[in-house]
């Protein structure tokens, strides 16, 4: 596989109180097209991710919005995944430059949270679960989640400073990302003592919810050379899918989502997990990163969170997790999540990075995740040589 | 946002009310609520009202939730292993939360979950109490 990164946009993520779903949609995708040096009219299909703006914003039919903010009759699809509709829209996009029906085509993500109470935008996240029989009983995706990481606790006796360390990493990257919702360093002590959401889970074991959009334009390599922009290109990516309900799982402890996912990405890549340099991973929770990372098949079952500890994923070691942020620091506007993470991996390749570049940037993987990895994609880039 | 179609929960009141799964007919495999195809590949399902016995896996006391239930914090949900063999999602009432432990034996009750408002359905559901 070689999908040319040719141009990528995000706005920052937070609470974006005078932009709209579609304002935050066109800064980005405008962005990007600057990004590229394109025109409008060299876009031949956008793909848009977004979970809740049929809930929240009463607005769906969201492929028609973004061909209408480039004045374009191109093919637009909305692309919903839950959490994962950025990894998933980047599948579509993908899918139609190899199947040969576009050449340039533009990925986009977008949410809009702020526009309704907290209560309500986690109501509108638990469509991500199976609602009848989740939802119904009262669930919410962290007490979900806190299910998740009691079960693993159990098994693997870890702390909740183990999981603490995830989001103080977090934190320390996200406070030098201009784009991320808190730039602020935490403590263990500030996660432990943070109030409860679901036990074991606190505040700051939590991804916030945010605002915010990206894109990126990939082309095929022909195009990416004829304008000078073959750079950085998605060598490998893998989806797979598990029961909705996390009741009908056959085991608490691990994703077998995240596993298919990551074994078809790493085939078609032609890599191994030892050239990886640089991760994103899905940190909805502390605890996620953490099975993610075991998941993905770069530590054995139970020893990702020792490893957090030890600074084997921090941003000087030699597999740095999240240098972005993570969705616990940089935020998570859901349908954005996925592609702000491919923007973020083609900035590191390029060596844009500033005060959280990673050294030596040569290949990076994009693990996006929809419910409790009901739906995961895994993405492969690597520079071009 | 998030309120269930009084339809909707019509047609599950078995499941809500009575703990009612499925049985595949092939290899007698329990499931709650249901699915389409069985794991040993039979499409032939027959109802079963299973028994409300069963050992907690896994539990939380939620204090932050969603529109339906933000007056109801705090609660405990726990992943549930009924001895017929299903797993299930449930609140754990008539409990305090530190009384709850993994292995720990309860029983089904019928209880109120949520009401819509004060003209709409009150919405009734299985429980569990510790046994």
């Amino acid at each position: 596989m070689k999908i040319a990164v040719i141009g990528t946009a995000s706005t920052a993520y937070g609470e974006w109180w005078d932009k709209s779903l579609r304002q935050l949609l066109a800064e980005s995708q405008l962005t990007a097209l600057t990004d590229a040096g394109l025109a409008p009219q060299e876009i031949q299909a956008i793909f848009v991710a977004n979970m809740c703006a049929g809930q929240l914003s009463s607005q769906v039919n969201i492929g028609a919005l973004a061909t209408n903010i480039l004045g374009l009759h191109i093919p637009g699809t909305r692309i919903e995944g839950a959490c994962a509709s950025g990894g998933l829209a980047l599948r579509a996009g993908i899918a139609a430059i190899e199947s040969g029906r576009a050449d340039v085509v533009m990925v986009s993500g977008v949410e809009k949270m702020s526009d309704v109470s907290h209560a309500q935008g986690t109501q509108s996240l638990m469509s991500a679960t199976c609602y009848e029989t989740e939802g119904f009983v009262g669930a919410t995706f962290p007490a979900l989640f806190a299910l998740v990481t009691r079960a693993y606790m159990h098994r693997f006796g870890i702390t909740r400073e183990h999981l603490a360390m995830v989001s103080v990493k977090n934190h320390k990257n996200g406070a030098l990302n201009p784009r991320a919702h808190f730039r602020k360093e935490i403590t263990i002590q500030d996660v432990l003592q943070s109030s409860y959401v679901a036990d074991p889970l606190t505040l700051l074991d939590c991804s916030p919810m945010s605002d915010g959009a990206a894109t990126v334009i990939i082309s095929t390599p022909e195009f990416a050379k004829k304008i000078g922009k073959l750079n950085v290109s998605i060598i490998g990516s893998g989806q797979a899918s598990d029961t909705l309900a996390l009741s009908q799982r056959e085991t608490f402890t691990e994703f077998k989502a995240t596993q298919h996912a990551a074994q078809n990405a790493f085939m078609i890549a032609g890599v191994t997990h030892k050239d990886i340099d640089l991760v994103e991973v899905h940190d909805a929770f502390t605890m996620a990163e953490i099975i993610a990372l075991e998941d993905l098949g770069f530590f054995e079952h139970g020893q990702a969170g020792h490893a957090t500890v030890a600074g084997k994923t921090s941003l000087q070691s030699n597999l740095p997790v999240n240098a972005s942020g993570g969705l616990k620091a940089k935020g998570h506007p859901v349908g954005a999540t996925g592609i702000g993470q491919v923007v973020e991996l083609t900035e590191q390749l390029h060596g844009r990075c500033g005060a959280r570049q990673v050294h030596n940037a040569r290949i990076g993987l994009a693990h996006s995740m929809g419910g409790l990895g009901s739906t995961v994609t895994v993405h492969i880039l690597a520079q071009d040589v | 946002m998030g309120i269930m179609s009084p339809i909707e929960h019509w047609r599950l009141i078995k499941n809500r009310y009575q703990l009612e799964g499925t049985v595949c007919v092939s290899c007698e495999k329990k499931y709650y609520p249901s699915v389409y195809i069985c794991s040993c590949g039979s499409r032939a399902f027959a109802p079963k009202k299973l028994r409300g016995y069963g050992t907690i896996i896994s539990f939380t006391e939620v204090l932050a939730s969603t529109e339906l239930f933000k007056d109801c914090v705090p609660y405990c949900l726990a992943l549930i292993k009924l001895n017929d063999g299903p797993v299930i999602l449930a609140q754990i009432t008539d409990a305090n939360f530190q009384d709850l432990s993994i292995g720990l034996s309860v029983r089904s009750v019928f209880r109120r979950y949520f009401v819509d408002g004060q003209d709409g359905l009150i919405y009734y559901g299985i429980k569990f109490v510790i046994n």
